[in-house]
């Protein structure tokens, strides 16, 4: 043995070096893995001195709250199997897939956060965001078949927050109470093309917006919600209000919107362009399709829910637990009676 | 080709071992019964049970923590229960059909609610007066408390000038009237002073006054080290008995970040009573939120806070 160690004393310590790097590198993998646990056949997630928590603990602390959760896995059910996924749908499910991804991949974790979320609506991980995505394109398209089959009902909330779609003009001034003379200047010759011309016309020629000029000025849907600070619309106050108090074919006169934050001032005209929900619905601009179906699902915060439900009602649904049954039940009487006392 | 099977065998351990907490994710015992059936897809328990864990699994496992933590230092003894529905009746008796509202947000009834939020919020409480009393030793090291008066100067001359008065024995009122800037932050008044309060007071006089041995004024005018041109301080160290101002420091460091106290305290008892995961998915969520809950891996707090 001496003699072998003598003679390949080079090979032992190489040997001996790779076994300790090999050993601190399964440790250095392994240190921060958890050593499964059970209690009384109960698989365990913590434990602090003797006492245990266990899955069945977490499981029971959170179904008494777990309405909305049972509710979601129901509807994801619901919409999946009333609907096939048409080639269209799976495209715009992988644009709202990328959509989701490029807004969030710059924090940190974001796969994660979204598992989180998906999990609250009924999806496991974040491999399944896809399968979220189409449910919601899907969703969407029994949302507008239902509508338009019953349109007068579900449009009717809908009539009183205004809605229309809009077009601006706009110019950028540096003192609204004393105009330079090139922007005297640009004012007045929006002024005359207006008198002369149509307000696509006026807007396409001289206003500043640079995403509403390229199309004719036309900016979309908005209704009363869009007067409202949590609204994404990117309007003023002040532009919205004149817009709403608006006809169909009438312009506003220039109104002066000054950021609270840049000091920065504009000048703005609105026109607008359709008032009609029938003709709003109708129209080819995807943006302003969406617009009207959010703002007719909105106008009636039951409406959702009881599109679900008639769909529901062509499919096999067995309830095995009753208690869950209830809790559905009980979620949906929710949904459907509180708002309703609220719209009366 | 035993060799080749036992070879096998150990290939499969080690790559286990490597890949690590593959199969150490909890599930429930009746994970298969089907709450419903919509066409040919079940949803089950377990399937639910996934979703909880994958939404909130580790707020609510720490949720668990803490209440087994407070029952095991606190229990729940008849007195807790009284006050539990003696404070029940005074919510129920301010607001119409609080039992049925009690009901729509998820609760079975009276008796759920006292057990499920305010038994354990009357425990909390208890745990937190009792913290300020077994973590004695932490508190004071990591808050450094003590009771003092702080005069605020915008000059140096005012400074020494106030600090030459109190070491005469001039009337205290008088100095802080004659010497105190405009905007001072503290008047002649004792309050505590703590980490807490780098914000608005310079971390060079918290820890002077915590050093300080003995009551009395303290001999230097002190100002913050980054800054050219004051405010500087004169104090006056009233008391570092902790025993003895133990109310006013609880009070105090409690209302100026009552979230960094109750996560302390609930750190404090996690490492007391040993808490350990045993749920990889639970303690890799946890390691990237709060890491200070391992606490049977303080390194992971630690590098977090460098």
């Amino acid at each position: 043995m001496n003699e072998f160690l003598r003679n390949n004393w080079f090979v032992v310590v190489i040997a001996v070096i790779i076994i300790a790097f090999i050993s601190y590198f399964i440790y250095d993998e392994t240190k921060y893995n958890v050593s499964k646990a059970s209690a009384d056949g109960q698989e365990v997630l913590a434990s602090i001195d003797e006492k245990s928590i266990t899955a069945q603990d977490l499981y029971d602390y959170s179904t008494p709250f777990d309405s909305s959760l049972i509710y979601n896995l129901y509807r994801n059910q619901v919409v999946e199997q009333s609907i096939e996924a048409t080639e269209d749908m799976e495209t715009d499910a992988k644009e709202l897939e990328d959509a989701i991804n490029s807004n969030s991949s710059g924090t940190t974790n974001y796969e994660a956060s979204i598992a989180q979320e998906l999990a609250m609506y009924g999806y496991k991980g974040y491999e399944q965001l896809y399968d979220y995505c189409l449910m919601t394109v899907k969703e969407a398209q029994l949302q507008r078949d239902y509508i338009e089959d019953h349109f007068e009902e579900c449009t009717e909330p809908l009539k009183e927050n205004n809605p229309r779609t809009i077009s601006i003009i706009s110019m950028s001034v540096t003192d609204p109470t004393s105009l330079t003379e090139d922007e005297q200047k640009k004012k007045d010759n929006i002024d005359k093309a207006l008198e002369s011309e149509s307000f696509a016309d006026a807007a396409t020629a001289y206003s500043e917006d640079t995403s509403t000029a390229s199309n004719e000025g036309f900016y979309g849907y908005i209704d009363t919600g869009a007067l409202s600070s949590s609204s994404s619309n990117s309007l003023d106050a002040t532009v919205v209000q004149a817009a709403l108090d608006l006809d169909k074919g009438e312009t506003s006169d220039w109104i002066t919107v000054t950021d609270s934050n840049t000091g920065l001032s504009s000048l703005y005209r609105v026109h607008v362009d359709e008032t009609d929900i029938q003709s709003i619905w109708d129209s080819k601009n995807e943006t302003v399709s969406n617009s009207i179906l959010s703002a007719v699902l909105n106008a009636d915060s039951t409406l959702s829910y009881r599109i679900v439900e008639e769909y529901a009602k062509d499919l096999d649904i067995q309830f095995e637990d009753e208690e869950t049954q209830n809790k559905l039940e009980d979620y949906l009487a929710q949904q459907l009676g509180d708002d309703s006392d609220e719209s009366e | 080709m035993k060799a080749n099977k036992v070879k096998g065998l150990l290939v499969i351990g080690c790559t286990c071992m490597l890949i690590g907490g593959c199969s150490n994710s909890a599930t429930i015992n009746n994970a298969s019964d089907v709450l419903f059936t919509v066409g040919e897809t079940t949803v089950t328990r377990g399937d639910e049970y996934d979703l909880v864990k994958n939404a909130n699994g580790s707020t609510l496992t720490i949720e668990l923590v803490r209440q087994a933590i407070m029952d095991e230092e606190i229990g729940r003894t008849e007195e807790i229960q009284k006050e539990a529905e003696e404070q029940y009746e005074s919510n129920a008796s301010s607001v119409d059909n609080y039992e049925e509202s009690l009901k729509e947000a998820g609760y079975k009834d009276k008796d759920d609610y006292i057990e499920k939020v305010i038994i354990p919020t009357i425990q909390q409480e208890k745990l937190l007066d009792q913290y300020f009393t077994d973590a004695k030793e932490e508190i004071t090291k990591t808050y450094k408390p003590t009771i003092a008066k702080i005069l605020e100067c915008d000059t140096r001359e005012d400074a020494k000038n106030a600090l030459s008065a109190l070491q005469d024995g001039k009337d205290e009122a008088t100095v802080w009237d004659t010497y105190s800037r405009e905007s001072a932050n503290f008047s002649n008044e004792e309050i505590v002073v703590s980490t807490l309060m780098e914000e608005t007071l310079p971390t060079y006089v918290i820890n002077t006054l915590y050093s300080q041995d003995e009551a009395g004024i303290v001999d230097e005018v002190m100002t913050d080290d980054e800054s050219e041109d004051g405010p500087y301080y004169v104090a006056i160290l009233v008391s570092k008995d902790y025993d003895e101002n133990k109310e006013k420091i609880q009070e105090n460091l409690t209302l100026r970040n009552s979230d960094q106290i109750d996560n302390d305290c609930l750190v404090y008892y996690m490492k007391k009573h040993n808490l350990e995961f045993h749920d990889q998915e639970i303690f890799d969520s946890i390691r990237s939120t709060n890491p200070e809950y391992i606490v049977n891996h303080p390194e992971l707090a630690e590098e977090e806070g460098q």
